[in-house]
């Protein structure tokens, strides 16, 4: 098909249908653009089906009380000062709040004992004694290191005596 | 309510959170906001729970609402095209077999005949219409079917009224097309 007839088809018709909607008769758009009448014609023909069908369809009146009951529960809602978006949040904190203080509660419990716990064993005299204890065993195991060394020496010297 | 004054007189009470005035809206803007919905969506099930979303979601963001030049309606269609946005979002496939049939409200006609084929017509049209791009369904729905005007689509979509009329053109020769083959 020819471009620039198809495209001078597009402007009549996309001016014919601004004609159409300003108010003026579909004759007198006729008799404007003769040459286009068939195509015209065609397109108005289209336009008037989809106006006739809009008439057909039938609307249901069943939903108003329904949307008004939501409306009026919604209002009652909001009017006493729970609005609906708050109240899962209302729940939540209902449930989490004490869950949160127990954990607070037994970690604080299990921390406090902790460090407690190093500071009570310092003062603890069970303990203080084993480290007292040890000390001594320590003390212990130096002077035979000591003396061990003090024989080693000894030999030594008898050794070097008896090669003179 | 008559006028876009009247309307927004009453936004201004439903504002302030008087509930009476969103009724008032509700009655007025339910029906065009449902026919959008339920044109994109195909389904009338989807159409009733997505247009009680729309005035819950208009309802809780009324008081951020501003009363522009635009119409008030051109607020709650934004917010039912971001619903159906999300709908569509979430299935991946709209079933056009699934569409209901429709009951004609204030059907003069007392001809079943006649009404049969006015059903059979809108299955019709259902059917043309998913056949276009997303852009062309929606501007096109938005203004043949829930009539608002091209300067209020252009606010909603953020395109301009030509890019708007480009697509409108576009989509209903196509639809021209499809109508001829099916003999709407």
């Amino acid at each position: 098909m020819n471009t620039a007839r198809e495209q001078k088809i597009e402007e009549i018709l996309t001016e014919a249908l601004r004609l159409r909607e300003e108010g003026i008769s579909e004759s007198s758009i006729f008799n404007t653009y003769t040459d286009f009448q068939a195509e015209i014609q065609a397109v108005f023909s289209s336009a008037s089906v989809l106006e006739s069908q809009s008439d057909h369809v039938a609307v249901p009146q069943t939903g108003l009380a329904h949307i008004l009951n939501r409306l009026r529960t919604e209002k009652t809602e909001s009017s006493i000062g729970q609005r609906p978006i708050l109240s899962p949040f209302v729940h939540y904190w209902k449930i989490v709040t004490p869950i949160g203080l127990a954990l607070v509660l037994v970690i604080g419990g299990v921390l406090t004992n902790h460090q407690g716990g190093g500071a009570v064993a310092l003062n603890n005299p069970v303990t203080a004694t084993s480290d007292s204890n040890l000390s001594q065993d320590l003390n212990g195991i130096d002077s035979q290191l000591a003396a061990l060394n003090s024989d080693e020496a000894n030999t030594n010297q008898a050794l070097a005596n008896s090669n003179n | 309510m008559d006028s876009t004054a009247d309307i927004r007189k009453v936004l201004q009470k439903a504002k302030k959170g008087d509930t009476e005035a969103f009724s008032l809206i509700y009655t007025d803007y339910y029906s065009p906001i449902y026919k959008y919905i339920y044109t994109r969506t195909g389904s009338k099930e989807q159409a009733e729970d997505l247009t009680q979303e729309v005035f819950l979601k208009a309802y809780r963001s009324i008081k951020s609402f501003r009363i522009t030049d635009a119409s008030p309606l051109a607020y709650f269609y934004t917010i039912a095209r971001n619903a159906v946005i999300d709908f569509r979002r979430k299935q991946s496939i709209v079933k056009v077999q699934n569409l209901e049939i429709i009951e004609a409200v204030g059907d003069e006609s007392p001809n079943a005949e006649d009404r049969a084929i006015r059903e059979e017509q809108w299955e019709y049209v259902q059917e043309c219409l998913q056949r276009l791009t997303e852009d062309q369904q929606e501007i096109i729905t938005l203004k043949f079917m829930s009539g608002l005007t091209n300067k209020e689509i252009s606010a909603m979509t953020g395109k301009s009224e030509m890019a708007i009329r480009q697509t409108q053109s576009r989509g209903l020769r196509t639809l021209g097309k499809l109508f001829k083959k099916i003999h709407v």
